[in-house]
């Protein structure tokens, strides 16, 4: 099949609405996509072509996901299964993971999480594969590097055939005196004889030669395994003058012996002309029989070094063809390490457009923290009951066997006991039990405090504005939260006489709540707050001064946007003097400040009298 | 038994710290809590972190610059943002600058939560085996290599006294 165009994702549903919308969504992304909408075909179709991710739905027909889900990692352990979820519950997706599923992503499907997941997947697959070839490759390795420690070895102990064979028939030339000598070497195939050695005045005319079976002496003898003696070549038919044409020399007597072992016909051996001149005796052959079988083996053993040696390059030319070979699978593994980037800063250009949907979901996502661990919390509270129902149970079961006096019922249960309140960790949780309520509290009043303030904020026209009487709205208020102030700070009024304004009594109370709240959180330790009322150019002022901590310069344009807070964490919603603004700009008023760090802070509202 | 990675949370809320280990404490790994980014890359040098599950934004340091600074010391930890702060910037700067493996919101779901921990880890495991591998490989073919240059062929004759080649 043609590599380029061959899918690389599978998808199974049976619904061919969802086929159609995740083979858009995915081949928008540059896969390439084929969708089935039964098993069967589907399972056909991968086996033909296992593709590396494979998208299921969990819910085909009847025919549940999670069962088909390992048929496809049969055919193909390292494609990831992504699985399709229509349940808002994370239990059927669990136990796909549990069956070998890698990800799953629940409906309605966002374009960019099958993206990613996919993304993720086709990563994962990769790595798989990837890892599982290495691992090949390492063992093939592991067996060549074996291969080459016993060849080598073998080598170095035995030698090189020609400079030996030389020595051997100088060595037999010498001994039976002849002038010439020469070696023949059966080539493979058993037919023809090559001139290996041919040592004596013009011999290297001879050199490599051959000879076919039968013909001239050493055919002759070849052929016919037998020794030969010839006196006098002249009178011998079975002599090739065409040597001694060829080589300008001249051939009067010869002896010639096959070499042979274990009755295979290696080479063949000639000696010529003795140098007295006499011809060669019966004497002489019988020494060069004397050692001829030597020489067969020396020729074998060197045919073998020789098979060897020739394997060993191979071997080693096959060495190096791997070498380069395993340099590419690194250069692979570098490339596809560099495609892992690549793939998750596309991953992230993605999520960021994920994550823009969410966060334009607005003030709400303040309250996402407290939520959080409030949720979490009750999940683990849950759990932590479970843990001690079951702990609880058996201790009942512990105390009966107690009353019934059963003694080994009360050994085995004691045991049990032991461990599960070991593997509880019964101590630890009990003791997390109170601190996981009163966080969770912690969470729920943060929650309200938060809601509390968007409702003030967002709480338009509610009512009819009346006139109000500040002086009267400030006393209120502070005996709403006298119990925060009293403890911080000393409070000084300074009520004028001034005219009422037009608004609505309880959001003003909620400006000046917000303020003299901030006001005692500034003190450190022990303070003043001086709350001074007065009227001017149509207006009516309240100012509310500190002498506490000072609001910083780079921080005066942020304090009042929702959210600025230089609080603690958790403690601060920074939606307090956002709140407080938004109030005093619908009542046609303004706010002021005037800070110093380490002074203290002076807020000023002014209202309209409205005359 | 000795748990085989480590996670680290860190948020400056310590409740939610709370609440995150809780959930987490009986998977199969070590959950370590860090309240601040200090705290944080104190604990990151301190233990061996697999994997980093932060919020990006928390008041002493900014939440990004701690992001880029764990994946430059840390090349080899998972990072996965957990967040409900509104800050849209600052989490496009840390998703591009940080390197994450995935980002997710608050409120979390606990499950979710569980089993994303767990398919990063597997993830994690899969590329370390990679680069062990890929280690593995490179050694092999150096040892390869010193095998041809320190093996010339055959030079040597032995023989015994009639001139037969032992092998
Ligand atoms: N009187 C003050 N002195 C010093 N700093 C102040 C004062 N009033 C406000 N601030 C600064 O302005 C920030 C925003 O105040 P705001 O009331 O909006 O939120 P908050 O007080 O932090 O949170 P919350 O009102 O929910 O308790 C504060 O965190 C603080 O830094
Ligand atoms: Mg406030």
């Amino acid at each position: 099949m043609d590599q380029m165009s061959a899918p690389n994702i599978l998808i199974l549903d049976d619904d061919l609405f969802a086929r159609v919308v995740y083979s858009e969504i995915l081949s928008k992304a540059g896969y390439r996509v084929s969708a089935f909408g039964t098993v069967a075909e589907a399972i056909e179709a991968f086996r033909g072509n296992p593709t590396g991710v494979v998208l299921l739905d969990l819910f085909l027909g009847d025919e549940n996901g999670i069962k088909i889900l390992p048929q496809f990692l049969e055919i193909s352990p390292d494609t990831s299964v992504l699985i399709i979820t229509a349940h808002a519950s994370l239990d059927t997706a669990v136990e796909a993971i549990h069956s070998g599923a890698y990800d799953y992503v629940v409906k309605p499907i966002q374009p960019e999480d099958l993206v990613n997941a996919v993304r993720r997947g086709r990563e994962k697959h990769d790595l798989r594969a990837e890892n599982r070839r290495l691992v090949g490759e390492l063992i093939g390795q592991v067996h060549q590097l074996e291969l080459i420690g016993r060849i080598s070895t073998t080598i170095t102990s035995t030698l090189e055939l020609d400079p030996l064979l030389n020595l051997v028939m100088e060595h037999t030339q010498n001994l039976l005196q002849a002038e010439a000598s020469s070696l023949m070497i059966m080539d493979e195939s058993g037919l023809e004889l090559r001139i290996a050695v041919a040592l004596g005045p013009k011999a290297e005319k001879l050199e490599h030669q051959t000879i076919k079976l039968g013909q001239g002496i050493a055919g002759w003898v070849a052929a016919e395994r037998k020794p030969l003696f010839v006196p006098d070549t002249s009178r011998d038919s079975r002599f090739d003058k065409n040597f001694d044409r060829d080589s300008g020399f001249q051939t009067r007597s010869l002896l010639a012996a096959p070499l042979l072992v274990r009755g295979k016909v290696v080479g063949v051996i000639e000696v010529i002309n003795r140098k007295d001149g006499r011809a060669f005796s019966d004497l002489d052959l019988g020494l060069l029989l004397s050692f001829s079988p030597h020489i067969a083996v020396a020729i074998e053993n060197a045919r073998i070094t020789d098979d060897l040696k020739k394997s060993h390059e191979k071997l080693e030319s096959r060495v190096n063809e791997r070498t380069r070979e395993l340099s590419q699978a690194l250069g692979d593994v570098e490339k596809s390490n560099v495609q892992l980037k690549h793939a998750q800063a596309q991953l992230i250009q993605s999520e960021k457009l994920a994550g823009l949907g969410q966060l334009a979901a607005g003030v709400a996502h303040e309250i996402n923290n407290p939520i959080g661990y409030i949720q979490s919390n009750l999940n683990s509270l849950q759990e932590y009951f479970q843990d001690l129902l079951g702990l609880i149970s058996r201790q009942t079961e512990f105390l009966s066997a107690w009353k019934r006096k059963d003694r080994e019922k009360i050994s085995e249960l004691a045991r049990e006991l032991d461990e599960l309140g070991r593997k509880t960790n019964l101590d630890g949780l009990v003791s997390d039990l109170g601190r996981l309520v009163d966080e969770t509290r912690q969470g729920t009043e943060r929650v309200s405090k938060i809601v509390k303030n968007l409702k003030a904020f967002a709480r338009a026209d509610s009512g009819k504005p009346e006139p109000v009487n500040l002086n009267e709205r400030l006393e209120e208020t502070l005996t709403v939260i006298n119990n925060e102030l009293k403890y911080k700070a000393e409070v000084v009024r300074e009520f004028g006489d001034i005219p009422r304004v037009m608004g609505m009594p309880g959001e003003l109370n909620q400006v000046f709540l917000n303020l003299l709240v901030n006001a005692a959180q500034a003190i450190p330790k022990r303070g003043e707050i001086r709350i001074r009322t007065f009227a001017q150019d149509g207006h009516v002022g309240v100012e509310i001064k500190d002498n506490g901590a000072g609001i910083p310069e780079e921080n005066l344009p942020r304090i009042f946007d929702p959210f600025f807070t230089t609080k603690a964490p958790g403690k601060g919603t920074g939606l307090g003097l956002s709140v407080a603004y938004g109030i005093v700009e619908k009542h046609k008023g303004r706010i002021e400040v005037d800070s110093k760090v380490g002074q203290g802070t002076r807020f000023t509202v002014f209202l309209p009298t409205g005359e | 038994m000795e748990k085989a990675y480590k996670v680290l949370l860190v948020d400056d809320e310590v409740n939610v710290l709370n609440a995150l280990a809780r959930s987490l404490r009986k998977e199969p790994y070590e959950v370590l809590i860090a309240a601040s980014e200090m705290e944080g890359l104190n604990k990151l040098y301190v233990s061996r972190v697999d994997l980093i599950i932060s919020d990006y934004k928390m008041p002493v340091h900014d939440g990004v610059e701690f992001l880029k600074r764990v994946a430059a010391d840390y090349p080899d930890t998972i990072r996965i943002i957990l967040t409900g702060h509104a800050d849209m910037e600052a989490a496009i700067a840390a998703i591009n600058e940080g390197g994450v493996y995935r980002f997710l919101t608050k409120p979390w779901d606990d499950q979710d939560l569980r089993i994303t921990i767990r398919l990063a880890l597997e993830h994690l495991k899969l590329q370390r085996e990679n680069r062990a591998l890929s280690a593995e490989v490179h050694k092999q073919k150096q040892i390869l290599k010193d095998l041809e240059t320190e093996h010339p062929g055959i030079s040597q004759i032995n023989k015994d006294e009639t001139g037969a080649i032992l092998i």
